[in-house]
């Protein structure tokens, strides 16, 4: 085969591989949920009890704040979660729990903190905290 | 139809690019689908900070010789001791858009932090803005012995958000006797709101 043949048909190989993979990764995924997420760097302690938003206020040099997530599957089989974060907030954000699967009906709560180290910059951290949530088949996680 | 090893290497590192690269990590680009509500996700309506009393820093010192204890506080005063004076508690806000409850407890108790003969050590709280608690559920502006039990003592039932009055402030006292434990001491305060 030519060259100048080949060539077509390797991009049609690779898309098709392409397509089938986001196949696969499309029904995996089972659902994705975004929460806002934020924290002050100041010179006092404050609260920021959202409900609707992981908040965790005002800390300031050595402070932890602490919130809590429950996680409840209601789908009726086990599904695989993780939990990924974006944006600023992410160097300072710790989770106490990640990458675990949950049977049907199971629940399961969940810690994030963050901490102020002493060379951070006085000022607001936004960013996303994001649930994902796969069909646990012991392939795709 | 014949692949030469060549694309064959260059097709199976991409697919296992895929695989792994976009299996994994980068959802990113195809984000945004709920297929079914699989979960019940609930935020608290409840968080908690910690602050080091060491961040209080009352520096090195010791009991007057001839003297069983020294006293000294947030409030400025050293007795007995040769410890600095400081001023400056903890101030605690809220800075949300509800009212909460407040707790507050210590990491160690009187004799873990400190050591020896009756150590004491105390919190107060008192509102540094007016009325920014609304239902005091401890004597305010007495000192009061430091619980380490489950959240705490419950300080306030009811902190308001008004920017002008939700400020509480928390003081320490601490009575160091002369046999107390030896270098520095550290503890860990943990205020915990509940969103009302």
């Amino acid at each position: 085969m030519e060259k100048r043949n080949k060539i077509p048909v390797i991009i049609i190989v690779l898309l098709a591989l392409f397509f089938i993979t986001l196949f696969f990764i499309r029904w995996n995924l089972v659902e994705e949920r975004v929460i806002g997420s934020s924290f002050i760097f100041g010179e006092r302690v404050g609260f920021d009890l959202n409900s609707s938003a992981l908040t965790f206020g005002m800390i300031k040099t050595g402070s932890t704040s602490t919130r809590t997530i429950e996680i409840k599957n209601n789908k009726n089989q086990e599904v695989y979660v993780s939990i990924y974060s974006k944006g600023e907030i992410s160097d300072f954000l710790k989770v106490s729990d990640n990458d675990f699967s949950l049977s049907e009906g199971q629940n399961k709560t969940v810690s994030f903190s963050v901490t102020a180290k002493n060379d951070t910059e006085k000022k607001k951290y936004d960013g996303f905290v994001i649930i994902r949530v796969r069909r646990f088949n012991g392939f795709f996680k | 139809m014949v692949f030469s090893s060549k694309y064959f290497i260059i097709t199976l590192v991409f697919l296992l690019f895929l695989i792994f690269g976009l299996g994994n990590n980068s959802m990113t680009l195809f984000t945004g689908k709920v297929t079914q509500s699989a979960l019940n996700i609930t935020i608290s309506s409840t968080a908690s900070i910690n602050f080091s009393v060491n961040s209080i820093y009352f520096g090195p010192g010791s009991v007057d010789v001839g003297k069983n204890k020294a006293t000294i506080d947030t409030l400025g005063n050293v007795i007995d001791g040769n410890w600095s004076s400081i001023s400056g508690g903890f101030i605690l806000n809220n800075i949300g858009n509800s009212n909460l409850g407040l707790y507050i407890k210590s990491g160690k108790t009187a004799s873990e932090f400190i050591g020896g003969t009756n150590p004491e050590y105390y919190y107060m709280v008192r509102n540094e803005e007016t009325n920014s608690c609304l239902d005091e559920t401890v004597t305010f502006n007495s000192w009061i012995a430091v619980n380490t039990s489950g959240y705490g003592d419950k300080i306030c039932s009811l902190m308001g958000y008004d920017n002008n009055n939700d400020s509480i402030r928390i003081d320490i006292k601490l009575a160091i006797p002369s046999d107390a434990l030896q270098g520095e001491r550290e503890d860990i305060f943990t205020a915990t709101g509940i969103s009302l």
